[in-house]
């Protein structure tokens, strides 16, 4: 085994996921009720021993105290109940913030086995939910006025990263493409059967310049859970239990600018030095080399983000991401495989938990449970988070079994 | 004038200077009192060192257009007569950053970095928003 023997000292021990859908005609509490009750068997638990639950803010069905309204909804109503916390941060949360609230509540010792949960009925909203209410809750002064629509606020990074590297379309559609072979071999994918080539991305309708439709991700109803709980009491689940061996958060890009409007930060390239900085954190902690990670995941709402997390992870210098992935490395059979369920491109995109889909198919990966998928052998994974309006970058690494 | 059916900022009262500014085609900007920071967006205490007193100063209103995007897909039915329009990022001489929309005849084929100066369009409620308009070379067409 790489790397020295430092872990946060908690454990996933559970995973649930709920039906996923374009369109489910599904509340959101009960995608939550699916998920935290198929988490909670699959940790061979009952409800009364959950002591904490986290859950992620619903645009769908907001509620002021979303996470004492699901804890209602789904009976958790444990006296030992510790800890119910609503987190804010939508795709913080969901991409690594919820695993490291959960880490903070268990090594303080308030809490025993933690659930955390992030569900969402977009799809069944519709746009007006998924497109206009996200955007109109950002700035209402200084962004909404002026027509950030989602896609094109992230789209000038595209344009920019292109215009600087000479990064081309063919090269958006080569992250799309792997993104759907992945989502090809997983029989729960939105687009699982739906193949796709380069010639389809690049004849896809242009939705804000340099993104066409299929360099963006789904719209989706879904949710999922998983249950934590400190290495100790994880010790009995042997393999089956995966160890988080870092769970690391920059807020700005890292120089202590923290930002959640657009017109504040600090570089243009704020995803890569935002998570570059998280990732030598977590590096330096484990003393793991960035070749070290069997199977690698990334916040994809967007085909051009992948190159960003390449070189912030360091397998390649500034500028060389999108060269570097060309030929499939990706995808299916490449040599660094990415989101290997198919990502917000091709799996599902639930709007604020989106990202913890790729939490699912880490244990997935790193339990020997992926199918067709599967790594051989996985034993190290990372996943390279995102949120706040390129403003805070989590990076959260497990690893099968006890340390 | 046709009713203006898109969000109109809702000014607060550290930002309603700024707003006043627009509406006579003026780029205002918080000048701290104690410490001389600039602070942008609009505050009510200054970000660096604390203080409540700011002179508003006008700005250049002058910049460059370090990236953009052509929308052609509305988020809902209100923008579909806005597109397709360009959303770009700004970085004012001043050293602040807005991202605000671009006003440019080439549209797609707009040069990154290209000077832009801003330009007071009315919308509703009596109000103006800051676009930014491309300042077109002599000898580049």
């Amino acid at each position: 085994m790489t790397g020295k023997d430092y872990s946060t000292g908690v454990a996933v021990i559970g995973i649930g996921e709920s039906d996923i859908g374009k369109s489910l005609g599904r509340s959101s509490h009960s995608l939550y009720a699916q998920a935290i009750n198929e988490a909670i068997r699959d940790a061979g638990l009952e409800k009364g021993q959950i002591d904490g639950l986290i859950t992620i803010d619903s645009n769908a069905e907001p509620r002021t105290r979303h996470a004492m309204s699901v804890a209602q909804y789904v009976g958790l109503n444990s006296e030992k109940m510790q800890w119910i916390q609503t987190s804010k941060h939508g795709s913080v949360a969901s991409s690594g913030g919820t695993l490291r609230e959960a880490m903070m509540a268990i090594r303080s010792g308030v809490c025993d086995y933690v659930v955390i949960a992030g569900a969402e009925s977009e799809g069944s909203a519709g746009s007006d939910v998924s497109l206009t209410k996200k955007a109109e809750r950002r700035d209402s002064e200084f962004e909404s006025p002026f027509g950030t629509l989602i896609v094109a606020t992230f789209a000038m990074f595209a344009r920019k990263y292109m215009s600087d590297y000479g990064a081309t379309e063919e090269d958006l559609a080569e992250v799309s493409v792997a993104a759907r072979a992945w989502a090809n071999l997983h029989p729960k994918a939105q687009m699982g059967k739906v193949r796709i080539t380069k010639e389809d991305v690049l004849a896809s309708p242009m939705v804000a310049s340099p993104l066409r439709r299929l360099n963006c991700s789904l719209v989706s109803d879904g949710g999922t859970a998983m249950v934590l709980t400190s290495l100790e009491r994880a010790r009995e689940y042997g393999d089956r239990a995966l160890t988080l061996l870092a769970s690391e958060v920059v807020y700005g890009n890292g120089h202590g600018i923290v930002t959640d409007d657009l017109g504040q930060i600090a570089s243009l390239y704020s995803i890569r030095e935002g998570s570059s900085i998280a990732v030598k954190r977590a590096l330096d902690r484990t003393g793991l080399k960035p070749t070290d990670f069997d199977v690698h995941f990334c916040y994809d709402p967007f085909a051009f983000m992948p190159w960003l997390y390449m070189e912030a992870l360091g397998l390649c210098g500034e500028g060389e991401g999108a060269a570097f992935i060309r030929g499939g490395r990706l995808g299916p059979g490449g040599r660094t495989p990415l989101n290997t369920h198919g990502g917000m491109l091709s799996y599902c995109h639930t709007g604020a938990p989106g990202g913890t889909f790729h939490f699912i198919e880490m244990a997935r990966q790193l339990r020997w449970e992926a199918g067709a998928r599967q790594i051989p052998g996985a034993r190290t994974s990372i996943m390279q988070g995102y949120g706040a309006n390129k403003g805070a970058f989590p990076v959260t690494i497990l690893r099968r079994g006890m340390p | 004038m046709k009713e203006y059916k898109l969000p109109i900022p809702q000014p607060r009262p550290e930002s309603r200077p700024f707003w006043e500014g627009c509406k006579e085609d003026k780029f205002l900007l918080q000048s701290c009192n104690a410490c001389n920071t600039i602070n942008w967006f609009p505050r009510s205490h200054c970000v660096a060192c604390g203080a409540d007193g700011f002179t508003w100063k006008p700005a250049s209103g002058r910049g460059v257009l370090e990236t953009f995007s052509v929308v052609y897909r509305p988020m809902n039915a209100a923008w579909a007569s806005e597109v397709p329009y360009i959303l770009g990022m700004v970085r004012l001489e001043e050293g602040i950053r807005m991202v605000t929309r671009i006003v440019s005849p080439r549209g797609e084929e707009t040069p990154m970095d290209s000077p832009v100066r801003a330009k007071f369009v009315q919308i509703g409620g009596g109000m103006k928003l800051p676009f930014f308009e491309v300042i077109e070379q002599s000898g580049s067409h």
